[in-house]
């Protein structure tokens, strides 16, 4: 059924675009609505490349594969997937520094103050170290370790959560094994056609190359940056903003592994942008994002090429991106899922959390007919919301940096940053409150550990810390340091902990 | 002034309330907590505690046994109100059971859908308990997937309460003067909130019940969750007020989806958003800082005559004949329930 009458049920889907994120939505949708009568094709070509997004994922992604009934052990498997327990920042507050956003909190809370309050009051003693010295994850990242956190919720080994790092080349054709299996239809071709009705400008069909025919009620579009659909037939507009975010290039190149298998991405600082690392089983994924305002192509690639730490495995790739979001994420009968609706750098890792959260708000608010303009509006004002969260952390990144060693970082340390960041660091500069909401991706913990691991430090501290005698809380930082440490001891190396489980998973 | 001292003022209950959750997590060096509470009338009845009560109590230290002696606290599932159409009973704990992740009201709305005509509320033990009208021992409800609220004797709450902030370290004055770095006036009753210079206001209209409860709690946790040293606290002020702004626009929507007598023409985005996302597809989208939980709202909106065009998508996923087994048995279950509680 083409998308005629309004009142007709919505009932084939047509996904245009086969990477990740064209995968993670058929394999979405068949999971959980074809029991309902759902129909999903997915069109894509094997002429047009992915970029492959986010080889680096947030704890979402584990209720995503858990919902969609995705095994971890294969899973880990196939896509040569490590663990993740964090982001290891180095260079952004100052040259030298180093800290980890860690998937977990600070210390334990203690009358009702949260933990880095009674760490601030002591930070300047030597013996209280950094705040991450409260972290089981970041002790974990650094020495290495990982195992699932315990079910226990009395113990530290309970007081965190895990992603994964995982090969997207590869997480794509897994993911649609598993959406194949849920009767996705996948047809092999590249659109050269679409027809929209004249009326309500909805699309009603594509045409392929070799003149196939594909109606559908409605249209993912998983074009990446083209927006074949979105942006090229709907115009849905783009809102830019490079203002804040310059970045607008980035290059990639993987290499061999070297040295330990790390449990957490690293995001370097560099003159005009930053590089990541991301560890995987069989090589290293690393790239270089830059605004090219700032930075010619050619020193990008030589940056990046000069850190690798092994051979690389193929000629680097450029990409070139407009940081920002689609205007209408979901316009008429198309909704822009991935790269076609937007793009924020990958500094948080937050590409795939994207996809992911389109794809869980899509299934929220899964239209019935055509009349369904409240829905379309409620999922375009939830995504916006989304959107602007993740990207004013991402500016915090940025803009609370000390750095003054290139025109980049004079530049992002003196612009003006959106009035919600603004408050937010102001806020959090007096005595180390942290402005919070509950819809948003990033919560109180993970703004925490940018602040301070960029050097925000608050100026006084909430004042009921003072209530307790100094001694007492000096003693119990002391003794909550050495849980840590010593818990963090108790964990499993990281490699020997994948090694048995992806052989046990093969063996199987 | 080396300490710092807060007047706590206001009416009995708010100040009892803000001022023992107070004394208990701002007290110590230095500190000074005074509550001078107003005389609570002779007529004073009952209080309504949100299911909330079990965390605030917890952190007290007020066991709900205490309460049931000491403030004759009984549980309640569900409260009661009027709206524009009557009387409505406002369930604390959801109706049915989700599925698959999909709350139990699009199930119910498909089998209306199918020419059932099911009532909503034979599917909610909460309610089906609370027009039964028996009086649950709490043995028997901690047993139970519910959440639930407390009925207390309005003076001998305030009692307890302020027992307990005495002995966490507060004073009670009779005439504290104003004398204070943060005079905390409790008028639920008006309708101004916020924390303005050195007055910290706390205020809304106590027409729903258990919404004076609960507007204290709130309040008492915002202003110790962004606890500063008084005199150097601009932006803590600033940011408890719009904290305080939010959940006034929460609560706001919520009595004019009640009362108003025409809650589709209300102004305020949000409401709007509730009621139409609601009708379009039986979703009830959540903002940041819900006073109200789901059931609540959902109880709200039936009541209000809107009712939803469709059913979500997903109730779709499991045969008819399946629904209607899985209906029929979720409703004789409750009424199972419903008889072996009130005989228990």
């Amino acid at each position: 059924m083409a998308a005629g009458d309004a009142a007709e049920k919505i009932n084939d889907i047509v996904v245009v675009g086969g990477g990740t994120a064209g995968w993670m939505t058929a394999a979405g949708l068949s999971s959980m609505l074809g029991p309902a009568g759902l129909k999903v094709t997915l069109i894509e070509s094997d002429s047009i490349g992915v970029v492959g997004v986010g080889e680096a994922t947030l704890p979402h992604i584990k209720l995503f594969n858990d919902t969609i009934g995705v095994d971890e052990a294969e899973f880990m498997s196939a896509t040569s997937a490590t663990f993740k327990l964090g982001i290891e920042f180095v260079n952004w507050g100052r040259k030298g520094d180093s800290y980890i956003h860690p998937f977990g909190e600070f210390g334990l809370a203690n009358e009702g103050v949260a933990f880095h309050q009674y760490w601030r009051k002591f930070a300047d003693l030597q013996e209280v170290g950094q705040l991450e010295d409260y972290s089981l994850p970041v002790i974990a990242c650094r020495e290495g370790r990982f195992q699932p956190p315990s079910d226990d919720p009395r113990s530290v080994l309970s007081t965190y959560r895990y992603a994964y790092q995982f090969d997207a080349l590869q997480y794509a054709p897994f993911m649609r094994s598993h959406a194949e299996k849920r009767g996705v239809a996948r047809l092999e071709g590249k659109v050269v056609d679409v027809a929209l009705e004249g009326e309500s400008g909805r699309v009603t069909s594509l045409t392929l190359e070799d003149g196939r025919t594909v109606d559908g009620d409605l249209f993912i579009d998983c074009t990446g940056f083209f927006g074949l659909l979105i942006e090229q037939q709907l115009q849905a507009g783009y809102d830019d903003w490079s203002e804040w975010l310059p970045a607008d290039r980035a290059v990639a190149v993987p290499c061999e592994s070297a040295g330990p298998l790390r449990p957490y991405t690293r995001a370097t600082a560099h003159g005009a942008g930053w590089s990541w690392r991301i560890p995987l089983q069989h090589r290293t994924g690393n790239g270089h994002v830059y605004s090219s305002q700032f930075l010619s192509d050619e020193e990008a690639c030589s940056t990046l090429l000069d850190e690798l730490e092994g051979n690389p495995l193929s000629e680097p790739r450029q990409l070139r991106f407009v940081t920002g979001k689609r205007r209408r994420l979901w316009d008429r009968n198309v909704v822009a899922i991935g790269l076609s609706g937007g793009f924020l750098e990958p500094l948080e890792s937050t590409s795939i959390y994207l996809i992911q959260e389109g794809i869980s708000k899509l299934l929220e608010l899964f239209p019935d007919t055509h009349d369904c303009a409240v829905e379309r509006a409620e999922y375009n004002r939830w995504m916006d919301l989304q959107f602007e969260r993740i990207r004013d952390f991402l500016i915090l990144h940025y803009h609370a940096t000390e750095r003054d060693d290139s025109p980049f970082w004079n530049h992002m340390r003196t612009m003006t940053p959106p009035d919600s960041l603004r408050e937010r660091m102001e806020l959090f500069r007096a005595h180390g409150h942290v402005s919070a909401y509950e819809h948003g991706l990033f919560l109180v913990p993970s703004w925490i550990a940018v602040l301070i691991g960029q050097r925000v430090f608050p100026r006084g501290y909430d004042s009921r810390v003072d209530g307790i005698a100094d001694d007492q809380v000096l003693k119990h930082l002391a003794g909550l340091k050495a849980h840590m440490q010593s818990a963090a001891g108790s964990m499993q190396d990281h490699a020997a902990y994948l090694s048995a489980m992806t052989s046990l998973s093969d063996a199987a | 002034m080396s300490s710092e001292r807060i007047l706590v003022r206001g009416s009995a209950l708010p100040v009892a309330l803000v001022g023992a959750i107070l004394a208990r997590r701002w007290s110590g060096k230095g500190k000074e907590l005074v509550l001078a509470p107003e005389r609570e009338g002779a007529n004073a009845s009952t209080v309504i505690a949100r299911p909330d009560h079990k965390n605030v109590h917890a952190e007290l230290g007020l066991a709900i046994e205490s309460l049931a002696q000491g403030a004759e606290a009984v549980p309640v599932l569900a409260v009661a109100t009027t709206c524009g159409t009557g009387q409505v009973s406002l369930p604390f704990s959801p109706y049915g059971m989700a599925r698959g992740g999909t709350d139990f009201h699009h199930f119910w709305r498909r089998a209306i859908a199918s020419g059932e005509q099911p009532d909503l509320a034979e599917f909610s033990l909460a309610l089906r308990l609370d027009r039964a009208g028996g009086r649950l021992p709490l043995s028997t409800l901690a047993q139970l997937p519910l959440e639930f609220g407390l009925r207390m004797d309005r003076l001998r709450y305030i009692e307890v309460l302020s027992k307990r902030a005495t002995s966490l370290g507060a004073f009670i004055a009779d005439d504290a003067g104003t004398d204070a770095d943060l005079i905390v006036d409790c008028r639920v009753g008006s309708n101004r909130s916020g924390w303005i210079e050195d007055r910290l206001l706390i205020a809304d209209e106590n027409d729903i019940p258990g919404l004076e409860w609960q507007i204290c709690v709130n309040a008492a946790r915002r202003f110790l969750g962004l606890a500063a040293k008084l005199s150097d606290s601009e932006t803590e002020r600033r940011e408890y007020s719009r904290l305080a702004r939010a959940e006034s626009a929460r609560i706001r929507d919520f009595r004019a989806l009640l009362r108003d007598p025409e809650p589709r023409e209300t102004e305020h985005a949000s409401l709007s958003r509730k009621i139409d996302l609601f009708e379009a597809c039986g979703r009830i989208p959540s903002e940041d800082f819900e006073v109200f939980g789901q059931p609540e709202w959902l109880a709200a909106l039936l009541a209000r005559g809107i009712w939803p065009k469709r059913y979500d998508r997903l109730a779709d996923s499991i045969p008819d004949k399946q629904l209607r087994s899985w209906l029929s048995s979720m409703q004789r279950q409750i009424g199972e329930i419903t008889d072996r509680s009130l005989r228990a």
